[in-house]
């Protein structure tokens, strides 16, 4: 391979994402109807794809080392490869972010199909995407923060694009106020690991955090504890973590439907990757202590979460709020961590995986309500798993699994996080997560209370005769969780 | 390999799921109906081949790696403690589709929840890996959501809700023992592993630790609070009589005569292998919540009105039987246990058959509303008076075999407690037998009850199999302690067997069955 095929291999997924976005910004430059509608569409979709098949592809041709090298390149070139990490971890996450995209860009077009910026929406979408892949590959802080403002700064303007809608209005002003504040945070964090350890690649910190803790006088470095913290806000606003969520219920609501399944399942996904890059791997050897106050931390992000949701009527905000308890799992995923899995967080990704497919399930549905103007209340399910049986039954596989009922893949996912945990001897914790989920399962078991058990008046209409597209994204998505369920093994080699 | 026996029997109801769906709702019923009796013709062939003199062991044994990179498995067997409850299992499903029949409610969905619902339990019953039976027994909790919550009466949502929160509250403790206990194996032995019989080989620590309670007390009571809430015991008994007198009456049958014996068989299959020094400890206090549930069963039955709400704390008067027969923990009373756990299903299975059969003409439970039936419905009054014989235990029937075993071995760990229990068994006749007097004799005085029409054929069909089983086993009750006796032994055997009078022996001197040392099942 010539050196800039070398260079470029790595980033393909990134690359086709984020050409895929600047094909159809040109294509709207050039006129709004010089694309039609599904052309517009199909471009997206394709660009989805190729990051689909060239994560499969890189996942053949993956170097030995974890970093990859430049054989012959110019050293300002090869000082690039320390900045980007590439290994088979990576690539999965990468993958699972385009799959997520794939499946969301239908309930985002479809909502935007009437207006003159669909084009503009579907590159914005695309972008992001590139960022979190940026984000969760990056092997060097200024990366990190690159990815960081890639991913959210099309979010704010995505969640604002019904600029007709107050709601959504005061969302995406809310998300861009807390996003900014969590990224002045994550800068000042950064710049405080730096100040002490005078550099920005993750494995150099590792290996100086490695050090320091082994020297033992941790009260000489306590700008790197400060920095810590400071890393700990920051990712905790991104992920949702107690007592950095209030943005979230409101801007889950009040954005799109499909931003939101977006939202739920990518930025999820990216934000508990680095968060576990960070924690699990670059500070893995900072003595235990700093896990103590992040402990209770989570113990009240699953509690919180789940108890909040269980008081919506709302569908949108129930599961939003359900997506800060799945958070709390995740972020004691993290925490527990067996030291022995290295930088590859495979339970982690099963878990994002399955609950994102749910989260994407439920919300292409929710979107389908908005589209056909409908509110978003549970009572719009009523009677709907007579009315429309597939419908239904997608439905209640999704909330079925995101409760942990086995044998669905969302049981699995949790059992492996609780596995670790006892083994961490985090058993007091494992349990609260569980009581956590026990409290999940009353407003899960209303979906299906709604859609079996109330009177029939819901007058949602999705069939495979009235949108191919979104019946076959939720069938598709149902049919994963099963899959899922058989595959809990699935990232481990 | 894939022609296990105990696979089918998981199997077949699935196979019938999948054959009915895309079929008319119209074929449902019997398609299904068919299943469930092809399901009793597995379950006696099953009866047949199982030997039981080796019933100790496990025997079909089946073992399948289910996920790659898992330790789980498929893992199936079936000894003397879990034979009975699959064949009651098998031997009920079909009573409980005729007791459904009538409901004209998406009869297809209704017909999938029971098959589904028989799967889930059959499978709780076989399982050998303790993963598998967890997945087992939190799937059965869906079907039988469904069948309260959709087909039950006016508050059902209440009701399902109640129903699956309260055993899913059970359940994550449980999830969180049996995880400690894989890690603590993989702790001792080095890898991680779901058998039960190898997890049963763990040693937990039994120093008094956080609030006194060893870390084997805390694994125990994980286990065992999730199998007291499905028994139901008192004081976890409030989601059981809302819970029947919501659901249809073939879900009650199913939820009487099976679902609640899981529990009961959950406290052999798990509580004492895998924590047994605890389970000394700790089992006369089951022995008194378990005499509290007795009389208080006994007592809040009598003052019912309704006759499912009677039937149900009958039930849980019934069950707490059956746990003082395993607390008592020797051969006698873990027989009496066993035993009870059939009868009771069977009873009681009946008599919310019949419950059923009233309801389905008169559309009341409420006994005020009837009253002189023996002389409209003769034979419904036949099997009534029956079926609440073998229910309060009168010799000849089945249910005074087990009463009487029961009794006995609670005499021997602890004659006041049999004192108490006795007490139970007047309760018991009174309540009924108030029941009998005021539905079947007493003037005709409504004239609503004038016309009622007597059994037809589909309700003998559903009776009959019950009664002869109640004379058959009250008669030969050796037909069926032949075929467990050996695996009773063990608990009874290798845990030594206390003096009589003398109460729960040391905890030290006891060897535990399922440890490499003692007896226990060939692994």
């Amino acid at each position: 391979m010539t050196v800039l095929s070398q260079f470029l291999f790595p980033l393909g997924p990134i690359l086709a994402l984020v050409g895929g976005g600047c094909a159809l910004i040109g294509a709207e430059c050039v006129g709004n109807n010089f694309l039609s509608v599904r052309a517009k569409g199909f471009v997206a979709w394709l660009a989805t794809a190729l990051a689909v098949a060239l994560c499969f592809f890189q996942l053949g041709h993956i170097p030995a080392e974890e970093s990859f090298q430049l054989a012959g390149a110019p050293a300002w070139l090869s000082e690039f490869t320390h900045f980007y990490h590439f290994s088979p971890t990576t690539v999965l996450l990468q993958l699972v972010i385009a799959l997520f995209a794939m499946f969301v860009l239908h309930a985002v077009a479809a909502e935007f199909r009437k207006g003159d910026i669909m084009g503009e929406v579907l590159a914005l979408l695309l972008w992001s995407g590139a960022g979190m892949m940026l984000l969760v590959s990056a092997d060097h802080f200024l990366i990190v923060f690159l990815g960081l403002e890639l991913l959210s700064l099309p979010l704010y303007a995505m969640v604002g694009l019904k600029r007709w809608d107050p709601k959504a209005l005061e969302a995406a002003l809310k998300y861009f106020l807390f996003g900014s504040v969590a990224t002045a945070f994550l800068l000042l964090g950064i710049a405080f690991i730096y100040a002490e350890t005078g550099t920005l690649s993750l494995p150099k910190i590792r290996d100086i955090v490695t050090v320091i803790s082994q020297s033992g006088n941790l009260s000489e470095h306590m700008l790197l504890l400060a920095g810590m913290l400071l890393l700990v806000v920051a990712l905790g606003f991104k992920a949702g973590m107690f007592p950095f969520h209030m943005w979230l219920p409101d801007v889950y609501e009040g954005a799109p439907a499909g931003v939101t399944a977006w939202m739920g399942s990518g930025v999820k996904l990216a934000a508990i990757g680095l968060t576990f890059r960070i924690f699990a791997d670059t500070f893995a050897t900072f003595p235990q202590g700093w896990m103590e106050p992040f402990r209770y931390l989570v113990a009240a992000t699953v509690l919180v979460g789940n108890a909040a949701a269980l008081v919506q009527d709302d569908l949108k905000r129930t599961f939003a709020y359900s997506s800060i308890g799945h958070a709390g799992f995740l972020l004691l995923g993290v925490m527990v961590s067996p030291t022995d899995l290295g930088t590859q967080p495979t339970f982690l990704l099963y878990y994002l995986l399955t609950y994102g497919v749910m989260f994407i399930g439920l919300f292409s549905f929710i979107a389908h309500l908005e589209r056909q103007g409908l509110s978003t209340d549970f009572t719009e399910l009523a009677g709907l798993g007579f009315t429309s049986p597939a419908v239904g039954l997608c439905l209640s596989l999704f909330a079925l699994s995101a409760a942990g009922i086995p044998p669905l893949a969302g049981f699995f996912a949790k059992y492996q996080i609780l596995l670790f945990a006892f083994q961490k001897g985090e058993g007091a914790l494992a349990v609260i997560a569980l009581i956590g989920s026990l409290i999940g399962l009353a407003y899960y078991l209303r979906v299906l209370v709604f859609l079996y058990m109330k009177e029939p008046k819901s007058t949602v209409r999705l069939s495979a005769k009235s949108d191919p597209v979104g019946f076959g994204i939720l069938v598709t998505l149902a049919a994963g969780t099963i899959v899922l369920s058989f595959l809990p093994g699935i990232f481990g080699k | 390999m894939i022609t296990n026996l105990l696979l089918w029997q998981i199997l077949l109801p699935l196979v019938g799921v999948v054959v009915m769906f895309p079929l008319t709702e119209k074929l449902a019923r019997p398609l299904a109906f068919g299943f469930s009796l092809a399901g009793v013709v597995l379950a006696s062939v099953l009866w047949i081949q199982f030997s039981g003199a080796d019933s100790a062991q496990m025997q079909f044994v089946f073992s399948l790696a289910w996920l790659s990179s898992f330790p789980a498995k498929i893992a199936l067997g079936i000894d003397g403690i879990s034979l009975p409850l699959v064949v009651l299992t098998k031997f009920m499903m079909p009573i409980a589709l005729l007791a459904s029949w009538k409901e004209d409610r998406h009869p297809r969905a209704l017909m999938s929840a029971y098959l589904l619902l028989d799967s889930a339990m059959t499978g709780a019953f076989l399982a050998t890996d303790v993963f598998l039976f967890y997945v087992f027994w939190e799937a059965m909790l869906i079907p039988m959501l469904l069948l309260i919550g959709v087909w039950g009466s006016k508050d059902r949502i209440y009701a399902a809700l109640k129903f699956f929160l309260f055993t899913f509250a059970g359940s994550i403790f449980l999830l969180a023992s049996l995880i400690y206990l894989m890690v603590a194996h993989r702790a001792q032995v080095g890898f991680f592993t779901t058998d039960l019989f190898a997890l049963a080989k763990v040693t937990l620590s039994t120093a008094p630790g956080w609030l006194g309670l060893s870390v084997q007390d805390l694994v125990f009571w994980g286990l065992t609070l999730a199998f007291l809430i499905k028994i139901p015991l008192f004081p976890f008994h409030t989601w059981l009589p809302d819970a029947h007198v919501q659901a249809p009456t073939g879900g009650s049958i199913l939820l009487a005569a099976v679902l609640l014996k899981l529990g009961t068989y959950g406290l052999l299959r798990f509580s004492i292998p895998l924590a047994t020094m605890s389970f000394y400890k700790f089992a006369p206090l089951l022995s008194v919540l378990a005499l509290i549930g007795i009389i208080y069963g006994a007592w809040i039955a009598f003052q019912q009105t309704d006759m499912k709400k009677l039937v149900a704390y009958s039930s849980v008067s019934h069950l707490a039987f059956v746990v003082l027969g395993i607390a008592s923990l020797n051969l006698e009373g873990l027989t009496g246990g066993m035993l009870q756990m059939v009868n009771h299903g069977v009873s009681t299975g009946a008599l919310f058959f019949l419950v059923g059969v009233l309801y389905e003409r008169r559309h009341t439970r409420d006994f005020a509303e009837y009253g002189g039936l023996a002389s409209v419905v003769p034979w419904f009054s036949f099997f009534l008076v029956f079926t609440v014989c073998s229910s309060m235990g009168v010799p000849g029937l089945n249910g005074f075999v087990g009463e009487f075993l029961v009794l006995l071995g609670t005499y021997q760990q602890n004659p006041f407690f049999a004192a108490i229990a006795v007490t139970a068994i007047v309760f018991g006749a009174i309540y009924l037998l108030v029941f009998v007097r005021k539905i079947l004799f007493g003037p005709l005085d409504n004239p609503e009850n004038k016309g009622l029409s007597d059994l037809k054929a589909r309700e003998w069909a559903g009776l009959v199999p019950m009664a002869i089983f109640m004379v058959v086993l009250g008669l030969a009750p050796y037909l069926l302690v032949d075929k467990i006796r050996p695996s009773l032994e063990k608990y009874w055997g290798g845990l030594g067997r206390p003096n009589s009078a003398q109460s729960i022996p040391k905890m030290t001197s006891l060897t535990n069955p399922w440890s490499p040392s003692g007896r226990g099942p060939n692994r």
